[in-house]
Formats: C-alpha cells, sequence, structure tokens
C-alpha cells in the first residue's frame, strides 16, 4: 500500500467506519443514560432541583483559584481544540460536505496560533499529571489514552500543515487516521464528556438540590 | 461595445505580487558579498521559481539595464544583459520560434556562454590553416 | 567542406548545433530538472559523446495522449533535440511500417540491441480472462511486455496508465488493469506519471538516462528531480492559501482575483509534478493558472480519489449518510435498551419486598 492508497483509505473506508462507530456510539449512549433515569426519591422532596442542576454546570465551568495554572492551561487547550476543529477552512469543508453549511474559516496563522497554544497547554498537563503526586496516584492508564488520542490530531495536524516528519501525503493521511481513533474513542472512553458534561453536571447539582442541598 | 458586453463584466489577468523579486533581492545580496569575497558563481534559475509576471516584472525593473546588451545567435536567440549592477547578468534563452525557454540571473564576471571554448579556439586556428591552404591551391591551378 | 567536422561530435555537426546551441539545451534541460548548471556542462560533454540510444515504445491499454503529448516537444524547439539523441526503434504509432514488417522492427531491435535497448511503455496491461482485453499482433500485453523487458536495460513507464494503472483502473476495473511496476519486478523502473505527462519531462528523463543514467526516484519510482514538490509547494498562489483567502466558486471575485482554489477541489497538496514550474504548452500556463484546480492526474487511484471538485480534507464517499444511518441504528438500539433497562427497574421494583422490624428480628 503506497501513500496515496493509505490517504484515500482513510478518507473512504476508515472515515466511513469511524463515523458509523462514533455516531452509533455516542447516540446509544445518550439513550442508555437518559432511559436510567433517576433512582426513586425515598425522602420527600425538598426543591424541584432545576435551578441548582443550572449552577452546578456554571459553578464546576468556572475556574478554580487553587488550580489556575491547570485550569487556565485546561481552558486554553479545549478553546483552542474548538477554534481548531471548526474553524481551520480545510475542516471547514468536510463540515460542509456532512452537514451542507459553512460557517467560514479563519486564517491559517490564527488556527496555527491555538494550534502550537494548545499543545503547549496539553503538554502541562501532562507533566503536572506525572509531577502532582494526588494526580499521579488518582490516573490510570484510560486517562493517558484519552490524553494520547487527543494529541495526537493536534500533533499530526500541525506536522502535516508545516510539511514536518514525513511526506505532506502520509503524514495528512496519518492525521485523519489520528482523527478516525480519535472519533472511535469518543463513544468508549472518558471522552464522551464531549457531550455528556453539562448532563452529568445538571443530574448531580439537581440531585443534591431536591434533597436539599444547594449549589 | 455595452452592447456586446451587457453585464459589463471586470475581466483582470489574475497574477498578482507575492513578494517573491524581494526574496530574490535578498539572495542577490547574499551571493554577490560570496563573489566577491571567494570568485564562486551563482546562478539563480528563474524558470523553476514560483514567480508570478508581476513579480518577474518588479524585480526586472528594479534591478534595470546596463551596459552590456549581448545576443547569441544559436538555434533561437538568447538575451544576455548585465543589469544596472555590477555581476548581475539577467540571461533569456529562446527557441527559433521566439518562446522563452529558460531564464537565468547569473552572478559571475562573464557568463559561462559568452566565452570561446578552449576545444573550439583550437579548431578554430586548424579551420584558418586549412582555408590558406585550400587558397594556395586554388592560386596553384589558376 | 565540412568545416564542422573538426568543431563537434558528428551527431550534432550533422545538425548543424553549435556549441553553444548545445550549452543551451543542456541549460534548459537542467533547468527543469534542478541540476545544477556545473552538471549543465557535464550533461553537455557526456551528450555529445554517446552512440544513439535504442528505445522501443510499447503501448498497450491507454489512448495515446501520452504519445500526443511527447511529439508536442517533437517540433523546432531545443527540446526536440532528444529526438536527435535516440533511435525510436518501434512504436506502432508513429512509426511508417505495420503489421508484420512493424513487429520484425521491434524483434531485429531487440536482437541487435540486447540488454542495451531501454523500453518505453505507455498504457495498463489488462490481467482478467487471459488478458484479452488488449492485444498487438495477436499476443496479449502481458506476453509482449514480459518479451520486450527481459532484455531491456531498463523501462520508462510513460503515464498515469502504465505507472499506477490510471483510468483502467478506476473502480471497477473492469478489465483488471495494472501497471508495469506490477508485473516487472527484477529491471530498473522509471515511472513518469501524468495524464498526459508534461513532454519536456519526459524528454528530460531520457536526456538523464542517457547523460547520468537513472535519475534518483521516490518511494513511487518517480524522478525527484520533476515529482520531489508538490503542485501546492510550488504554486504562485500559495500565499493566498497561507492568508485563507479561497475562491468560493470559479467566477467569484475571489476567483477573479487569482485566490487559492483548494475548496474548490484542488488536488495540489497531494499531487506530485513540475506543471507550476515547466507548465504547459511552452510554458504558457498550467490548470490552476488558467483558474481550475488540479485535478491530481499524475498520482495513483486519482479517479477514485473523491470528485474533482471536492477538497482533499472531505472524506470520499457519503460521510452525510453513514452518520443519519448510524444516528437511526444508534437511536433504535438505544431505545432497545432504553426498554430493557425500564423492564429490569421494574422488574426490580415488583420484586421489591419492604424489610420490617419483625424480618431484623424485634419482637411485638
Amino acid at each position: 500500500m503506497n501513500e496515496v492508497e493509505l490517504l484515500n483509505w482513510a478518507r473512504g473506508p476508515g472515515l466511513m467506519y469511524a463515523t458509523i462507530i462514533m455516531v452509533f456510539g455516542l447516540t446509544l449512549r445518550i439513550f442508555e443514560i437518559l432511559s436510567l433515569g433517576r433512582p426513586k426519591e425515598l425522602a420527600e422532596i425538598r426543591d424541584s432541583g432545576v435551578r441548582d442542576g443550572w449552577m452546578t454546570i456554571l459553578k464546576r465551568s468556572l475556574p478554580e483559584p487553587a488550580h489556575w495554572k491547570l485550569i487556565t492551561a485546561s481552558y486554553i487547550f479545549h478553546v483552542g481544540l474548538l477554534v481548531v476543529i471548526f474553524f481551520f477552512i480545510p475542516h471547514t469543508q468536510l463540515f460542509r460536505d456532512v452537514f451542507g453549511i459553512f460557517w467560514g474559516g479563519w486564517p491559517n496563522y490564527v488556527i496555527d496560533f491555538f494550534t502550537v497554544l494548545s499543545i503547549a497547554a496539553m503538554l502541562y498537563t501532562l507533566v503536572t499529571r506525572f509531577y502532582d503526586p494526588t494526580r499521579r496516584i488518582l490516573s490510570k492508564m484510560s486517562d493517558y489514552f484519552a490524553w494520547v488520542v487527543t494529541f495526537l490530531p493536534l500533533l499530526t495536524g500541525y506536522m502535516a500543515f508545516h510539511r514536518l516528519g514525513m511526506d505532506y501525503t502520509t503524514m495528512l493521511a496519518v492525521h485523519i487516521l489520528s482523527v478516525e481513533l480519535l472519533m472511535i474513542s469518543l463513544p468508549i472512553s472518558k471522552l464522551t464528556h464531549a457531550i455528556t458534561f453539562s448532563m452529568a453536571r445538571y443530574y448531580t447539582g439537581s440531585n443534591n438540590g431536591r434533597k436539599g442541598i444547594h449549589s | 461595445m455595452a452592447v456586446m458586453n451587457p453585464l459589463n463584466l471586470e475581466i483582470e489577468i489574475a497574477e498578482p505580487k507575492t513578494g517573491m523579486a524581494k526574496a530574490v533581492l535578498n539572495e542577490l545580496i547574499e551571493q554577490l558579498q560570496i563573489f566577491a569575497d571567494t570568485g564562486k558563481q551563482h546562478i539563480i534559475d528563474l524558470t523553476s521559481l514560483p514567480m508570478t509576471s508581476s513579480d518577474k516584472h518588479e524585480l526586472e525593473s528594479l534591478l534595470g539595464t546596463g551596459e552590456i546588451n549581448i545576443t547569441l545567435s544559436t538555434i533561437g536567440e538568447s538575451q544576455i544583459n548585465e543589469t544596472a549592477f555590477s555581476g548581475i547578468w539577467w540571461i533569456k534563452h529562446y527557441t527559433p520560434d521566439r518562446k522563452l525557454i529558460s531564464e537565468l540571473i547569473e552572478i559571475t564576471d562573464v557568463p559561462a556562454i559568452i566565452k570561446s571554448h578552449p576545444d573550439d579556439i583550437k579548431h578554430a586556428a586548424n579551420e584558418i590553416k586549412n582555408i590558406i591552404n585550400n587558397d594556395e591551391q586554388e592560386i596553384r591551378y589558376e | 567542406m565540412s568545416n564542422n567536422k573538426q568543431v563537434l561530435a558528428s551527431e550534432l555537426q550533422r545538425h548543424g548545433i553549435s556549441r553553444r546551441t548545445f550549452l543551451k539545451f543542456c541549460t534548459s534541460m537542467a533547468s527543469v530538472m534542478a541540476l545544477s548548471p556545473a552538471d549543465a556542462a557535464q550533461m553537455a560533454e557526456k551528450l555529445a559523446t554517446i552512440k544513439r540510444q535504442s528505445v522501443i515504445w510499447l503501448s498497450f491499454q491507454e489512448c495515446t495522449g501520452c504519445t500526443e503529448s511527447i511529439t508536442r516537444s517533437h517540433k523546432p524547439s531545443l527540446e526536440s533535440l532528444i529526438f536527435d539523441f535516440i533511435s525510436l526503434d518501434y512504436h506502432h504509432t508513429l512509426q511508417a511500417a505495420s503489421g508484420s514488417a512493424a513487429e520484425a522492427a521491434r524483434e531485429q531491435a531487440m536482437h541487435d540491441n540486447k540488454g542495451k535497448y531501454i523500453l518505453v511503455v505507455d498504457g495498463s496491461i489488462p490481467l482478467k480472462d487471459g488478458g484479452v482485453y488488449s492485444t498487438i499482433a495477436g499476443m496479449t500485453n502481458l506476453d509482449m511486455l514480459q518479451q520486450v523487458a527481459k532484455d531491456a536495460a531498463a523501462i520508462v513507464a510513460v503515464g498515469t496508465c502504465a505507472t499506477f494503472g490510471g483510468l483502467p483502473k478506476a473502480s471497477p476495473n473492469p478489465t483488471g488493469a495494472v501497471s508495469v511496476s506490477d508485473i516487472i519486478h527484477d529491471k530498473p523502473i522509471i515511472n513518469i506519471p501524468g495524464c498526459p505527462p508534461i513532454p519536456v519531462v519526459m524528454t528530460g528523463v531520457l536526456a538523464h538516462v542517457l547523460t547520468f543514467g537513472i535519475p534518483e526516484l521516490d518511494s513511487l519510482k518517480r524522478p525527484k528531480a520533476f515529482f520531489g514538490d508538490s503542485i501546492h509547494d510550488r504554486c504562485y498562489r500559495r500565499p493566498f492559501y497561507d492568508r485563507g483567502q479561497f475562491a468560493k466558486s470559479f467566477d467569484d471575485a475571489g476567483a477573479r482575483k487569482g485566490w487559492c482554489l483548494y475548496e474548490l477541489g484542488c488536488k495540489g497538496p497531494t499531487t506530485h509534478n513540475a506543471c507550476a514550474t515547466v507548465k504547459w504548452n511552452d510554458g504558457t500556463s498550467f490548470p490552476i493558472q488558467s483558474g481550475h484546480g488540479c485535478i491530481g492526474c499524475s498520482e495513483p487511484d486519482f479517479w477514485d480519489a473523491g470528485g474533482f471538485y471536492k477538497s482533499i480534507s472531505t472524506g470520499i464517499g457519503e460521510p452525510g449518510q453513514w452518520a443519519t444511518g448510524a444516528l437511526a441504528a444508534g437511536a433504535a438500539a438505544g431505545l432497545a435498551s432504553a426498554y430493557l433497562n425500564k423492564s429490569t427497574k421494574s422488574d426490580a421494583e415488583k420484586n421489591h419486598q419492604e424489610v420490617t422490624l419483625e424480618d431484623m428480628g424485634a419482637k411485638k
């Protein structure tokens, strides 16, 4: 298999498998979670919990002064990822092809800036994971897996754009394959939080609220 | 003309400047210095650079024309001009039907293609001898 | 009197080519081959001393576009000089002889130059159903290729069909077409892809083979001098790509300003060829300069690499349909799972027994 065949495989069958697994998996996940419902509340319900649910979504998204460095790094790479994924012009072409809508892209140097920033921020989160004893003990293989599959598309995308490492065609194929790995990982790892984070926070907050513990 | 062009379309030949001319100038500065110091010649092959026609015009007007213009009458002409700057020569090779096939900037004192080849010079002497011999033979026959 | 005889090598003086003309030819050749000017002079010396090289040209499943292309360099131009350095002993489109006389010429050339001739091939080779889909003089393309390749010094595969299978190999490949490299493994092969290849690239590679031998090749056996850079890397519209200025349609303001054609499906970034520098029709233009994106014709499977007008960052196929299908299937599986969860829950509730104080051993 030469590099062109690899690229064509990544853009064709590879993308098909990844899309199907990701969409199927995430849809199944959401149905499963929603259908579980709440456990029967045996005690008297004190509050609707709606306000607490929303407050928890908000509060847990706010920076915590005690860990401001880590939170800032996390913010940077989350925002960076969103910008890079949704506003790099070649990416917008893919979304336009799939969804039929185009929301405009940003110049390459802007995307480049966010990519470098995100890579740096992600490296920082990895380093602190090693050096902070609490976080090191708490970290499992699945955490490192989640980090790797998120980091690879950023790194390979950067390398492909700047013609680093390998021939562009090969690098582009590797980049697309790494994205497909990320897509497949979404429903089967902690990365599902990309779509469930607000649901989970709302659930926790409103549950506590119903018990009378206000956020 | 309004009838011919009812939509009033603006037709533009899109070959904008890309900044290539300035990049070539920087290379020339560097290579002139090297040639002055070490005598090492340098050739920039303009044919293989991604230059637009506007870039090329920009570079040509920046370098200007110097005192020497040489035309080679080979199969297809060649134009060899020294630019306004000593040591920078602009060379254009054409096919017999005036198509430009290669365009070079040479940093040297005299471009190699102008110089007579040592082998040709040797042969030239022999040829002149032949002419003299032929002439003598013709005289004898007369 | 033939004064020139003493001045230049016999092949050159026969054509009245001066040393400067010759050097000029080599300069332009070296230029397109990205060789240094020193190599140009060396090339001139070598070409002056060689014997005419025997070339056998075989055409298989092809459209004659490659031959059309190379003969476009055969006009009063310096590139055409290459035809003075080769002896085209067999080429069934160009040669005067036909039928058994043509085949005899091929066998004669093979016999006389055994182990020394260069074999040029254009067109792919059909393997399905015993190779019946293309035959010459009753011989299948496969048999002829193997027979002629056996005693060739080197093989030059010309055009995307001979190099990668090309259009005949496009899905569903009805004739079972393959490339020369798929069949011949024991000979040096140079691939010159393109549909068709640039004329001067073909003559340039031949000039290189005659003077310096087989040029440096990439992983797909393409000469790096011509196929080392992508169209995108050498494109004069590259600065617009970097600035994010893209034509959105073929007739919008951006297109008129010469902006990048990436969004209109240009395959420049993944296509390796010399179009952006050498250009076409004697250096007049190339597709992107004419306002159309590169279709990637010199890459393997270019016909099956998605549409010509879809960006290379899009999927090949129908990602929207896959996603919709997966969404429906996911929803169905989700509902089934929800039903299971619900019945598990209601079973649990049904079987739920309240624990009374008596159960725990308390006395009434």
